[in-house]
């Protein structure tokens, strides 16, 4: 590898796994067709419960997004020298 | 005309902001920072501006008028899905664009693609299918300024002068202020239009008598209860709604706008509050789209709903003029400015208008993008800048703000709005299936230069053919995006491995 050329992720770690795991599963609860026909039970007493869920379905995705940057942040591919702007 | 004097204060302001911006210029290198603000972009205002940036005038009022006719459907269907794709694709794509752009000096993703694969001509062809995606984007811009400052100042002001002061504005920010100008315009305006959300659903909902009234009273109706579920769409159509958001990091002015972070940390917290923003914008907008059905006793939604009605029952002999017209009548496109025009305070609809205003100026990141793409894919590439300079490169940048702001306001005076709300919907699917050159080229070495411009010819090609026959591409209910990026998908695999693949040098350089 040259000395310019940018680093790829360390083989086998394990937060790919992680990452594939949680790109299933996020697709999956995406395609919520348990709610499909339901307005009711109306969340706070006005929100849609098909509305709600995908409002709770953002913060979910925040919160995993959260321990994805934990888990398999792509540190290596900061060089030292990317810092001194 | 209160509110009217209250967005051109806003527009002052953010004039202003691009003039701090060039003052404070001074002293740095011309090219990487006109055109990517130094590469210097602190966590708050990449944030920002980069939500900022991916929001746009249907943000506000198309997704309150998509959800006035269809529901709630609106929110999973737009909102809920790019919340989740556009982070995934920034941490994954957005995040190694950057590295790249760091350690070789890429301004452009067409830098890129030609030396990771090794061409030249085919990064010009990609520059082209890129920039006519990206055209109508910026017209429609100019055409919302003009159509928003008519309706806030109440027709005082006409569309041509509207469209005339939003384009001056946005040309001369742009202009002057370049990539850091637009990056602090855009967080300003993130913040407002952030806050609008909020205060408008407070106002509306007070207004309405409580939201819980409101929508007890739609599903007491057959007619408006299954806008609150999602009956109306199949879950297919429903799951081929999320490969729309795949073209985000595609499109020019976000993949460029991922060079600006001082620090990859930067990143981090954008992938976290990305969703974030998301739900604080477009879960009142599509809420109070919702709920403007129940305002029966206000007559210009009453109108819509008439119209609505009679668009429902209409016999297969009736004129195409005459449902176009009752078409335009049941657009709910302005249903939360005519909401708040009925229940917000004079002095507060003037501050929700320059909300409005910060989400329909949202083109001066994509003439920004496609001045930066000019200068260097096509200016710099052929010559250019070695014979002439970078400040000459940096002027001819301006130049091409210049021309191609009044190119767009012209071309907003004369042509009607319909056909570039098309187009901008066949460019999300043309920029989704001009993505897969993106992962191709940061993950597969196998990919090749012919592969590539396989991908660009197609994507032009359905571009213009899903343009021009209704229905093409929409095989099973699938939205066309689907197919046209599996066969993009298809096209860089089979191409790229029927021809031989990049040098080992060049692979070394992208670590294989």
């Amino acid at each position: 590898m040259g000395a310019g050329a940018v680093a790829r992720a360390p083989a086998g770690a394990a937060g790919r796994r992680l990452a594939a795991a949680l790109l299933v599963a996020l697709f999956a609860l995406h395609q919520d067709v348990w709610f499909w026909r339901d307005a009711r039970p109306l969340v706070f007493g006005f929100l849609p419960v098909g509305l709600a869920y995908h409002g709770a379905y953002c913060l979910l995705v925040a919160a995993l997004m959260w321990a994805l940057t934990r888990s398999a942040w792509p540190a290596h591919l900061e060089h030292p020298s990317d810092t001194d702007a | 005309m209160i509110p009217a004097l209250i967005v051109f204060a806003y527009l002052g302001i953010i004039l202003y902001i691009g003039i701090f911006a060039w003052r404070g210029q001074a002293g740095r290198t011309a090219v990487e920072e006109y055109f990517l603000a130094g590469r210097s972009l602190g966590p708050v205002v990449f944030l920002l501006s980069l939500f900022g940036t991916n929001m746009t005038a249907f943000t506000i009022l198309g997704s309150a008028g998509h959800a006035f006719a269809n529901g709630i459907v609106t929110f999973a269907l737009m909102a809920s899905s790019s919340a989740v794709v556009i982070p995934l694709t920034l941490f994954f794509i957005g995040t190694r664009l950057w590295a790249l752009g760091k350690r070789h000096g890429f301004i452009t993703p067409v830098q890129m693609f030609r030396d990771r694969w090794e061409c030249g001509h085919i990064g010009t062809a990609i520059f082209i299918v890129q920039a006519a995606l990206l055209v109508p984007y910026i017209i429609i811009g100019v055409m919302g300024g003009g159509t928003a400052l008519r309706a806030i100042s109440g027709g005082a002001i006409p569309y041509w002068i509207g469209g005339a002061i939003v384009a001056l504005v946005v040309m001369c920010y742009v202009f002057l202020g370049g990539m850091r100008g637009t990056a602090w315009v855009n967080s300003f305006q993130t913040v407002l239009f952030l806050s609008f959300g909020i205060v408008a659903l407070f106002v509306i909902g007070r207004g309405i008598g409580g939201f819980p009234a409101a929508i007890e009273s739609l599903l007491a109706s057959p007619s408006t209860a299954p806008l609150l579920t999602r009956e109306r769409v199949s879950p297919l159509f429903f799951l081929s709604y999320t490969f729309i958001p795949l073209s985000t990091i595609a499109f020019p002015h976000i993949a460029i706008f991922c060079l600006t972070a001082r620090r990859l940390v930067q990143f981090k917290r954008t992938v976290v509050f990305y969703p974030l923003c998301i739900l604080a914008i477009w879960l009142p907008c599509v809420f109070l789209g919702v709920a403007a059905n129940s305002m029966v006793n206000t007559p210009r939604i009453a109108e819509k709903l008439h119209a609505r009605q009679t668009l429902s029952t209409a016999p297969p002999s009736m004129p195409a003029e005459e449902r176009a017209d009752l078409r335009r009548q049941a657009s709910g496109d302005d249903v939360v400015l005519v909401m708040l025009d009925w229940f917000a305070p004079v002095w507060l609809a003037g501050l929700l208008g320059a909300g409005i205003m910060a989400a329909v100026m949202a083109s001066d990141s994509q003439i920004l993008a496609l001045s930066t793409m000019f200068t260097e894919d096509v200016f710099t590439f052929y010559g250019g800048t070695a014979r002439f300079g970078e400040r000459v490169q940096v002027q001819m940048g301006r130049g091409f703000v210049v021309i191609l702001t009044i190119a767009a306001y012209l071309i907003a005076l004369r042509a009607p709005q319909s056909i570039f709300d098309l187009a901008v919907q066949y460019a999300f699917s043309g920029y989704a299936a001009l993505m897969p050159l993106l992962v191709a080229a940061l993950f597969w070495k196998r990919s090749t230069k012919w592969g590539a411009l396989a991908v660009a010819v197609w994507v032009a090609a359905a571009v213009i053919y899903t343009a021009r026959v209704p229905g093409a591409l929409a095989w099973f209910g699938l939205l066309p995006v689907v197919p046209m990026t599996l066969i993009s998908c298809l096209l860089m695999i089979v191409v790229s491995l029927a021809t031989p693949r990049p040098s080992a040098a060049t692979l070394a350089k992208y670590g294989w």
